[in-house]
């Protein structure tokens, strides 16, 4: 059986669906026994939604202000250009 | 080559069209309406890149600048929007490789510790609120704070991989890494964070 180090170090194939079938099968297993690691999992599939949802919010105007002095630089930078 | 416009519907909606149409007529004040139309959204894509506000604005300052460039090649098959924010994505790696680089700390103390027997050394409670605390606008900006906190290899990785959502073959070729680095990179940069966000959607969080 894989240890708690090889599973957490096979994660980031596991999630992206990159494993054998003989390697995803050893993870299924340890994570049925192994509580912590699961968490761990859980959690790491937590981390990753928590990045892309931190980006989605300051897309959404009108949470973003262009600065005036910012708009005035590049069209100034095109003419010079 | 100029490229044709494409009929509405296609990738541009019709307020976008007339806008391509005024911009390669060259007209100042359709410039003046990109700039206010996307620049913040831009700027908010770029700030995730750098430690400060100067570097974020000079990437989508050369973002714009290579944008009003490429105008008469853009064949209007995607939203201009998503074609800038491709642009200043670009514009902000570039921007990256010519900051001089710093030692960059380490984030092993942040990486889970394991016994020679292979099991985790004191492994903390699963998280239990987290996706209700992921609603709440200052805890988006908290997760902000702590990937801004994360060394840029790390965090640009990061990046491209899990918001941008670039497969790993594409981010080794923008950054001129092998996948296997991207890979060692992406992983140590999630447990990092995960570690970073333990306070917030750990089981002692007081949020």
């Amino acid at each position: 059986m894989l240890t708690c180090k090889q599973l957490i170090e096979a994660l980031v194939d596991y999630v992206d669906g990159r494993l054998s079938l003989s390697r995803r099968f050893a993870v299924m297993v340890h994570l049925f026994c192994c509580g912590h690691c699961r968490s761990y999992l859980q959690d790491y599939q937590t981390t990753i939604k928590a990045t892309r949802e931190s980006a989605l919010q300051v897309d959404e105007p009108p949470a973003v202000e262009v600065p005036e002095d910012f708009v005035q630089a590049v069209l100034k930078a095109r003419k010079d250009a | 080559m100029v490229q044709d416009i494409p009929p509405h519907g296609v990738g541009l909606d019709a307020a976008e069209t007339s806008l391509l149409i005024a911009l390669r007529q060259g007209g100042e004040a359709a410039f003046e309406t990109l700039v206010r139309t996307y620049g913040g959204r831009m700027l908010s894509v770029a700030k995730r890149f750098f430690a400060n506000t100067d570097d974020a604005q000079d990437a989508v300052q050369d973002a714009f600048l290579s944008a009003f460039k490429a105008l008469p090649t853009f064949d209007g098959r995607s939203q201009l929007g998503t074609w800038l924010h491709r642009i200043v994505v670009n514009a902000s790696l570039m921007k990256l490789r010519t900051l001089r680089r710093h030692p960059e700390q380490s984030i092993d103390h942040l990486l889970p510790q394991f016994l020679e027997d292979g099991h985790r050394v004191s492994p903390s409670p699963g998280w239990k609120n987290s996706l209700s605390e992921m609603e709440k606008v200052e805890t988006r900006e908290t997760i902000r704070n702590q990937i801004a906190k994360l060394p840029e290899s790390y965090r640009t990785v990061l990046l491209l991989r899990d918001i941008e959502e670039y497969d790993t073959e594409t981010v080794a070729r923008m950054l001129d890494l092998t996948e296997s680095a991207v890979k060692v990179r992406l992983h140590r940069a999630r447990q990092a964070l995960r570690t970073l966000l333990d306070p917030l959607f750990g089981e002692d969080s007081s949020c």
